[in-house]
């Protein structure tokens, strides 16, 4: 859960009318965004509905840098207005994400950073953005070796010689 | 020796400390009785250290980025690798997440989605490897047996038929003579779970007569070969079907089912309204309808293919209304469109599915995949006609044609003027046409089109606006450009040759075959090919360079020329082109700069071909 500050009228500027929200990261950069822009955002619709039936608005802390943030409130300006089957809580989970052209360009950051976004839009429920970063990071080790896909992913061999050769490890014979 | 353990001690202190402690026991190492054992112990003792590794290597992966991801999130990313790198022999495809360190490891064994797809290509072992790791996941079967995998193909089946209550999906192919009968009989119970199913023979085997028991509720995906015994009457259970594709092969050595009468199958496809991939093959019912059967409606159907007799084909299609946007794939058996009218039918049939008002602008694609035995062809042609849609091109064909035939190069080859004789302007215009070969013809064979079959192929159709053409067609086509009308009365017969310089006047009314060409793209052509031409002894290129002159002087250049991996074409006659056709471009995989021009020889086309493969 997430921490909740009470927020005066003053630090949310036109509530009511035009339904902003404030959001606060890990760093503590406040950023203010239009409702309507976040309502992608399973975990943030949650939090607006449990606004309305205290009759107080909050700021929302959120575990994740500004430069993060930014990056997610990007995303979802883009497809506002959009509907999009990933989002749809009604809709049959796709098997896999559809590949959509900006997403590939703005996906199209460093390895930390990618895993820094699907990890926010994770916390977020924002499950189209969930998936197209689940497909770059599996286009990014389809068809390595297992060695390439340690160097890319930053992460070491730690099987012993004896988990490394046991029979169950190998399985297409 | 006591071993520091505060955590305050720095570690290079703390570990060094803690090794001069083991070191102890190498005292007397330069002993010659005891060097042995020393060696031994001090491989047992880095053998430890090593061992003693394992948990730091642990811990530093615990904190790396990708392993603080939720095990959901990492699970669902080795989902999506397992779609697109399946495991084959000798290669294990995206097993090898399982390889990368103990967390992946953990995660992909406990992710049952990942085990689901069971391939008995790796064996039982694997199979009842995958079936525990999958525990109750809906499973997709898949075997592909050959004449060397008999062996276990009982006990595959069996398996299968253990699990059909949880299986989402089968697929089944076989290559040889093996019919799987006892599976088959075996599939009569229940199937609640399945969506899909593939079953792909040679030879014939049988369903049983209550196939799923009458219940397969979520079975949407049907594809048969070689399969009798489908439940296509009454009481119906296989509804709401999305794809369905049913074959019979003519040499599947069985004799045939009681075939379905139009009327059953009619019925049956009309319990399915959202059905998008209809496949009748070898299987359309060859007679007529009872006179009250109305055609079915198929709102959504995204592809419609037939494969059999002409005749058969088109009158299924008058029973069937499905949207404009659909491609018809027409696979003929055997020897092609027989007659002079069979193209024409065709068309007919298909007139307010490729018609229009404007006629729609298409491209037109004819493939021969040939084989050449001194003067006989032995084709299979594939036509695709796709549409614009104002200056684009649609991805999707509105027609495809396959069929196979051969002829004697010393005849007439006119297949593909009949098409174009058949499809008029007023229906369908063609503003790009692509000649493509699987072979190039070697320079003892005729050309598979020489310029009279060009002639007698478009002459002087004013829609043809493109051409691509490959080889010996691109260097025919080139040729066949320059020939010009001398009969307007008689426009197919009477081209002749531009080499024939006391014939050509530019102020004469003659026509050039077509007239409005404005690009050609030409691939691998030779332009020092004189084999395939009927001026023997004139290099293509002095030929070509002529016709281009002479439509210029008539007033219907070319606007682009495009050559693809070309061969002798030198910069030195691109640079004369250039005065002739507005754009001239040379594009190959390995460009060669001006400087290199010249230097053509064999040798360097390999070294361009191994470069391209690596």
């Amino acid at each position: 859960m997430p921490t909740i500050v009470s927020v005066d009228d003053s630090t949310v500027p036109g509530e009511g009318s035009s339904r902003l929200l404030l959001l606060v990261s890990s760093d503590n950069k406040h950023i203010v965004v239009e409702e309507d822009i976040m309502s992608r955002s399973r975990f943030i619709s949650k939090q607006v509905e449990g606004f309305e039936a205290t009759s107080q608005r909050h700021a929302i802390l959120l575990p994740f840098s500004s430069f993060v943030l930014n990056k997610v409130i990007e995303y979802c300006s883009h497809y506002r207005g959009y509907y999009l089957l990933e989002d749809d809580p009604d809709a049959a989970p796709p098997g896999r994400s559809p590949v959509r052209e900006w997403d590939q360009e703005f996906l199209d950051v460093d390895r930390n950073m990618l895993l820094r976004i699907i990890k926010a839009a994770h916390y977020l429920e924002i499950k189209s953005l969930v998936g197209s970063c689940a497909r770059a990071i599996a286009d990014m080790i389809r068809g390595k070796t297992t060695e390439e896909m340690r160097e890319i992913l930053g992460v070491e061999n730690d099987f012993t010689p004896e988990e490394e050769h046991s029979p169950s490890s190998k399985c297409t014979g | 020796m006591q071993v520091a353990s505060d955590n305050d001690v720095p570690p290079e202190v703390f570990w060094s400390t803690a090794a001069l402690s083991r070191l102890a026991f190498l005292d007397g190492v330069y002993h010659r009785d005891t060097a042995e054992s020393t060696r031994q112990k001090a491989d047992e003792e880095f053998e430890a250290v090593h061992l003693a590794l394992y948990p730091y290597k642990t811990l530093r992966n615990a904190i790396a980025p990708v392993s603080r991801l939720p095990p959901e999130i990492l699970a669902r990313i080795f989902f999506l690798v397992t779609l697109e790198d399946k495991p084959q022999k000798r290669r294990p495809g995206w097993v090898r997440l399982t390889w990368v360190c103990c967390h992946w490891r953990t995660i992909a064994l406990e992710c049952a989605a990942l085990w689901c797809r069971i391939d008995f290509q790796f064996g039982k072992k694997w199979a009842d490897e995958f079936l525990a790791r999958a525990k109750s996941s809906p499973i997709t079967f898949m075997h592909h047996f050959s004449t060397h995998s008999f062996y276990g193909l009982p006990d595959y089946n069996t398996l299968i038929l253990q699990h059909l209550s949880h299986t989402k999906e089968i697929e089944l192919r076989s290559y040889q003579d093996y019919s799987p009968h006892d599976f088959f009989a075996g599939l009569s119970t229940p199937a609640p779970l399945l969506e899909k199913i593939s079953f792909v023979l040679d030879r014939r085997v049988t369903f049983p007569a209550q196939v799923f028991n009458n219940s397969a509720p979520r079975l949407r995906h049907i594809k048969l070969r070689n399969v009798a015994g489908f439940p296509w009457a009454p009481p119906y259970f296989l509804t709401n079907l999305v794809s369905f594709s049913f074959e019979v092969t003519p040499d599947s050595n069985t004799g045939r089912d009681p075939a379905p009468t139009l009327d059953i199958v009619l019925a049956f496809l009309g319990q399915s309204p959202a059905l998008q991939v209809l496949s009748l093959v070898g299987s359309i019912p060859p007679s007529p309808p009872d006179a009250a059967t109305g055609p079915v409606t198929l709102p959504h159907l995204a592809k419609l293919t037939l494969g059999g007799v002409l005749p058969h084909m088109l009158r299924m299609m008058k029973y069937l209304a499905f949207p404009p946007s659909a491609t018809v794939e027409l696979a003929l058996a055997h020897s092609g469109p027989d007659g002079d009218d069979a193209f024409a039918s065709v068309f007919t049939a298909l007139s307010s599915h490729l018609g229009g008002r404007p006629p729609p602008e298409c491209h037109v694609e004819f493939l021969c995949d040939d084989r050449r035995e001194a003067e006989y062809v032995h084709g299979e042609f594939h036509i695709r006609m796709r549409r614009f849609a104002g200056d684009t091109l649609l991805d999707t064909p509105a027609l495809i044609m396959s069929f196979n035939t051969d002829w004697n190069r010393t005849e007439q080859n006119d297949l593909m003027q009949k098409f174009f004789q058949s499809l008029p302007p007023e229906l369908c215009m063609v503003r790009q046409l692509a000649m493509k070969t699987e072979l190039h013809a070697e320079r003892r064979e005729p050309a598979l089109m020489s310029t009279g079959d060009w002639v007698h192929m478009v002459h002087n159709r004013q829609d043809v606006r493109e051409i691509y053409a490959e080889m010996d067609i691109g260097a025919t086509v080139c040729a066949a450009s320059g020939m010009y009308n001398i009969n307007e009365s008689n426009p197919q017969e009477d081209y002749r040759d531009p080499m024939l310089a006391e014939d050509f006047s530019p102020d004469s009314d003659r026509v050039f075959l077509l007239p409005k060409l404005q690009a050609l793209i030409l691939y691998e052509v030779d332009f020092d090919e004189i084999h395939h031409l009927q001026e023997e002894n004139v290099p293509l290129s002095t030929l070509f360079s002529s016709c281009l002159k002479a439509r210029k002087a008539k007033g219907c250049p070319l606007d682009s020329l495009e050559l693809k991996e070309c061969m002798s074409a030198s910069w030195d006659w691109l640079d004369n082109l250039a005065g002739i056709v507005r754009s001239v471009e040379r594009k190959d995989y390995d460009p060669q700069s001006r400087e290199g021009d010249g230097d053509e020889s064999g040798s360097d086309v390999d070294e361009d071909e191994d470069e391209g493969e690596v």
